[in-house]
């Protein structure tokens, strides 16, 4: 009896109404297309947009931009910040949705350069999928930046807006170990940990850190030095961008956006105040 | 305006123009931005400087100045053909109100509630003229021909 119920799964041509080869060939093209990878291509590159900080009208208008030039008749692309979804129609009637979660965005815009100028290029001028996988993964391969070079930068960075905000050359020298702390954790962020927890712990550890370098004479404004802190860590968040959507008619993205905005910039106010509020103990 | 606080006021903007260039390295902003970037934000930050300095509000001064960096964003965009963001979002960093939000904060934690009010309207003010400059000139620039996408 066990045996007759494994063999009750429909045969797909039962369940489907369109013409079941996967191969077609999209007038124009030199090449044939296959319907499904192309969509599940032209999906990767605009969410790997996404996840490198281009805004929503980019993703979708990218997405809809290649899979014509791919030759689908029809495209309803729809992206929000953790989300790319997209249908195609081809010329034949065969439709497929593809859905794409993401996870996380961060400011990547070397990937985020690539990958546009991928996207003009073919669709201008459309290559075959197998290159276009390679190109791809090509893209997603950052500049060689070393980790050593961040850390420099991040350090670099703490110190010059330290000065920036009214500091003195020796708020500066005590901002750099501030700097190196937040450009570490950051570099070696752990992928599962939850983003504004990771930010409220960066912000009460480079506070301690302020403290520290006040309460051992570093420092003669413990406030600039904690300033230089909060900027390398403010502009992560997207506010700018956020509004820019708003208005360009993206609601949805702009508003999730802009929560996540307000919320990081109190994760890093109470991060802080966590930190002063310990400081007041010793 | 003195020389002395002419200075101070260059030497303030050279500071920021550099910061943001090394931040926006830590973006991972290709070596061909920067110049334009640093250019940016040095620009952004003085102009934000002088309007302030000769009486206008940090409403209308940060407004101005994000106007300004938004537009510069559009047609470096346009130039270098790469997409906005890498310019528009460096370029706004000198305007971000790191400072006031950090005054906030302190004047909250230590219980001062009238320097708590102050800090937090200018923290406001600053965001909402940002905001404001972004959208005055973005909602143009939507409009603003994109070259390199052929016309579908």
């Amino acid at each position: 009896m066990g045996s007759e119920h494994t063999n009750t799964v429909p045969s797909p041509t039962l369940t489907r109404n369109w013409a079941p080869e996967p191969e077609k060939i999209v007038s124009g093209l030199s090449f044939t297309v296959d319907t499904d990878k192309m969509l599940s291509l032209a999906i990767q590159i605009s969410a790997g947009m996404l996840e490198s900080g281009a805004e929503i009208h980019r993703v979708e208008d990218t997405l809809s931009r290649i899979c014509r030039a791919y030759g689908a008749k029809e495209v309803q692309a729809f992206s929000i910040p953790s989300l790319v979804a997209a249908t195609i129609t081809m010329p034949d009637g065969y439709h497929k949705t593809e859905i794409y979660r993401v996870s996380s965005i961060s400011n990547r815009y070397d990937i985020l350069e690539n990958l546009n100028a991928l996207s003009r290029r073919i669709c201008a001028r459309p290559i075959p999928l197998d290159e276009l996988e390679a190109d791809i993964l090509k893209a997603k391969t950052p500049d060689c930046r070393p980790r050593w070079l961040l850390t420099l930068c991040g350090i670099a960075a703490a110190a010059g807006f330290t000065l920036f905000f009214g500091g003195d050359w020796r708020d500066a020298i005590a901002a750099l170990p501030v700097g190196a702390l937040i450009t570490l954790l950051d570099l070696f962020k752990p992928k599962k940990l939850h983003a504004l927890a990771f930010t409220v712990l960066v912000s009460v550890a480079a506070g301690l850190l302020c403290i520290l370098t006040y309460a051992s004479g570093l420092a003669c404004h413990m406030d600039k030095v904690m300033i230089g802190g909060i900027m390398l860590l403010i502009p992560g968040l997207s506010f700018g961008s956020s509004i820019r959507e708003l208005l360009c008619g993206d609601i949805i993205a702009g508003c999730l956006r802009m929560i996540q905005a307000l919320l990081t910039a109190i994760c890093i106010a109470a991060g802080f105040a966590v930190a002063v509020v310990m400081g007041g103990w010793f | 305006m003195n020389s002395a606080q002419l200075m101070n006021m260059l030497f303030t903007t050279a500071v920021i123009a550099v910061s943001t260039l090394i931040y926006a390295i830590l973006m991972r902003v290709k070596l061909r931005h920067l110049p334009a970037i640093g250019l940016g934000a040095g620009m952004t930050y003085l102009i934000f400087a002088l309007l302030f300095h000769f009486g206008m509000s940090l409403l209308l001064s940060n407004m101005v100045a994000a106007m300004v960096a938004t537009f510069y964003g559009e047609v470096m965009a346009r130039i270098f053909k790469a997409p906005v963001t890498i310019y528009s979002i460096p370029s706004i960093i000198p305007l971000v109100p790191g400072g006031s939000l950090y005054y906030t904060m302190a004047a909250l934690v230590g219980g001062n509630e009238a320097e708590f009010i102050s800090r937090g309207t200018d923290t406001v003010m600053i965001a909402l003229g940002i905001a404001i400059g972004i959208i005055s000139v973005s909602v143009i620039g939507a409009f603003l021909p994109r070259p390199g996408f052929k016309k579908r």
